[in-house]
């Protein structure tokens, strides 16, 4: 300070801009912003509120489903690509054939033939924390999420769907669905905007008439753009995620704030995570929260409620969409 | 269900405990407060760092998101500004699973055991943190308990807010280390109380050049 006037605007002892607090005591700054009249987080939100999403399909000419999608700062692209499956093997006499054993009842060929592939990547550079090198154990639990989400919780893809079959009937092999996520920017809440990509790319995908070729003893596809039917999805699903911000200062100590839809820097303070999927009517397919001081009761019909309010968010953007 | 808890089963590390229900078989062990790597240095608390090591094979992406789970459901039970500048490392040995695959089922058992490891190893916690699986019509719930309270969910099928409210109820039943009157007039093994008798029988063996 080598000014009087300077001095005038800073009479008393230490004196910092608004960035600087953030930087030493992000804890308090968050908090200072919580105590506001009515609330306001650090990014102008609300407690409640989420950041407005914007989705766009068929991005991707070369991949058979696409979706982009964008939360605020998080930005991330989500590409379907179709294969087959083969069930016989090799030619001539060496010829063998995988024999399925099903019950249609179950429908279990998804997992046992694991005909989705879910899997998320980070992009280079897409967020502070980013590293070079194999995926990071964040980046492998979230696809283990999303996997886990897909196969075994949402079943949004009937099994039906994806196989290929001769004109008897018999099946000849199955579409496996390779749905990479890719991550361009990451300010938080990756989940959302990751699961929300996959089920938009997955609504958006359209497979080439395949059949069996007697003759040839193989599958074929039919080029014509025309005839690419549309994967079946039986019902959408989508997640909300949440904060819980617990004031640990000694002036009003244990006052709670939940908010919704967490930005990195949110993220980073708050110990204690929500995550509620709501699927179409209403009903709850997934909730996930992490350990804290947090009763799951006395918690859980907030973030249930507005969990629903995104799902309709979602829902109407999706339609838009097709 | 037989449930069974045995605390300290490893010499030579700081705390383990072994923990079976069911089919399910995990060993935790930790160690810590030990050194840390110097890119994982915290000024002001100590840094937890969980291992999970599958039945057989190398760790894959499963293994890594129960690591994330574990670590999110143990580390606000321990008081980890008590060792700033320290790791407290925790490793855990699934032994056998009725379905490997199957991490839903996993879960509690690996939170339980290494609920243990803490307490053998003398971490300072902030409870004792008890975990169960509980079945309802349309969902699998996952749940912590801690003073009495569900502090941990984890749920997932096709289920509304009341299915859960049940779920939560069976659930303190089962995990409550409080003994009171009306438990002890039934037979039936709680995981609350196989953690509570383990507890109870190493603080015995401690205790034992007393007498």
């Amino acid at each position: 300070m080598t000014s009087t006037h300077q001095l005038d605007i800073a009479p008393i002892g230490l004196s910092f801009s608004a960035q600087t607090f953030q930087k030493l005591a992000p804890d308090s700054y968050l908090l200072r912003h919580l105590q506001r009249d009515p609330p306001t987080r650090p990014s102008k939100r609300a407690p409640d509120e989420f950041r407005a999403p914007t989705l766009h399909t068929g991005a991707l000419a070369h991949a058979q489903g696409s979706a982009v999608v964008r939360v605020g700062d998080t930005a991330v692209v989500c590409g379907v690509r179709g294969e087959i499956h083969a069930l016989t093997l090799g030619e001539g006499r060496t010829k063998g054939k995988i024999s399925v054993t099903r019950n249609d009842a179950v429908e279990d060929e998804i997992k046992t033939h694991a005909l989705l592939v879910p899997n998320l990547e980070l992009g280079t550079g897409c967020s502070k924390d980013y590293h070079p090198g194999p995926p990071t154990d964040f980046a492998q639990s979230v696809a283990e999420r999303l996997r886990v989400l897909l196969v075994d919780t949402v079943k949004m893809v009937p099994a039906e769907t994806l196989r290929i079959t001769d004109d008897d009937g018999e099946i000849k092999a199955y579409w496996v669905l390779y749905i990479d996520v890719v991550c361009n920017s990451l300010d938080g809440n990756i989940f959302d905007a990751a699961w929300a990509a996959v089920v938009s790319a997955l609504k958006s995908t359209r497979l080439p008439q395949a059949f069996w070729d007697a003759d040839r003893e193989q599958i074929m596809c039919d080029p014509d753009r025309q005839l690419y039917r549309r994967l079946e999805v039986r019902e959408l699903a989508f997640t909300a995620s949440f904060c819980i911000y617990t004031n640990k200062e000694e002036e009003g100590e244990g006052q709670k704030w939940l908010l919704s839809d967490p930005d990195e820097f949110e993220e980073g303070i708050c110990d204690e995570k929500v995550l509620v999927c709501v699927r179409e009517g209403g009903k709850i397919a997934r909730i996930e929260k992490s350990g804290g001081d947090t009763d799951v009761l006395e918690i859980m019909p907030e973030c249930i409620r507005r969990a629903k309010a995104r799902f309709d968010t979602w829902k109407k953007m999706l339609d838009s969409q097709n | 269900m037989t449930i069974s808890a045995v605390l300290a089963p490893l010499p030579r590390a700081d705390g383990s405990a072994t923990f079976k229900s069911g089919l399910t078989t995990v060993i935790a062990s930790v160690s810590g407060p030990m050194e840390v790597r110097a890119r994982e240095e915290l000024p002001d608390k100590a840094f937890i760092e969980v291992i999970v090591r599958p039945a057989c094979g190398v760790g894959s992406t499963r293994e890594r998101a129960l690591e994330a789970r574990l670590l999110s459901a143990i580390s606000p039970v321990i008081i980890r500004s008590h060792h700033p500048r320290m790791c407290i490392q925790i490793n855990i040995q699934l032994v056998e699973a009725e379905d490997h695959s199957d991490t839903t089922a996993i879960l509690p058992a690996v939170i339980n055991a290494t609920m243990l490891a803490l307490v053998d190893a003398g971490t300072p916690v902030n409870g004792i943190l008890v975990s169960t699986l509980v079945e309802t019509e349309g969902g699998r719930h996952v749940l912590a308990f801690e003073k009495g309270r569900c502090v941990l969910a984890e749920s997932q099928g096709e289920f509304e807010m009341e299915e859960l409210e049940q779920a939560v109820k069976e659930g303190g039943r089962r995990c409550t280390i409080e003994k009171d009157e009306e438990m002890m007039e039934t037979d039936e093994q709680t995981v609350g109380m196989a953690i509570r008798e383990a507890i109870e029988k190493k603080v015995k063996m401690d205790m034992r050049w007393r007498e």
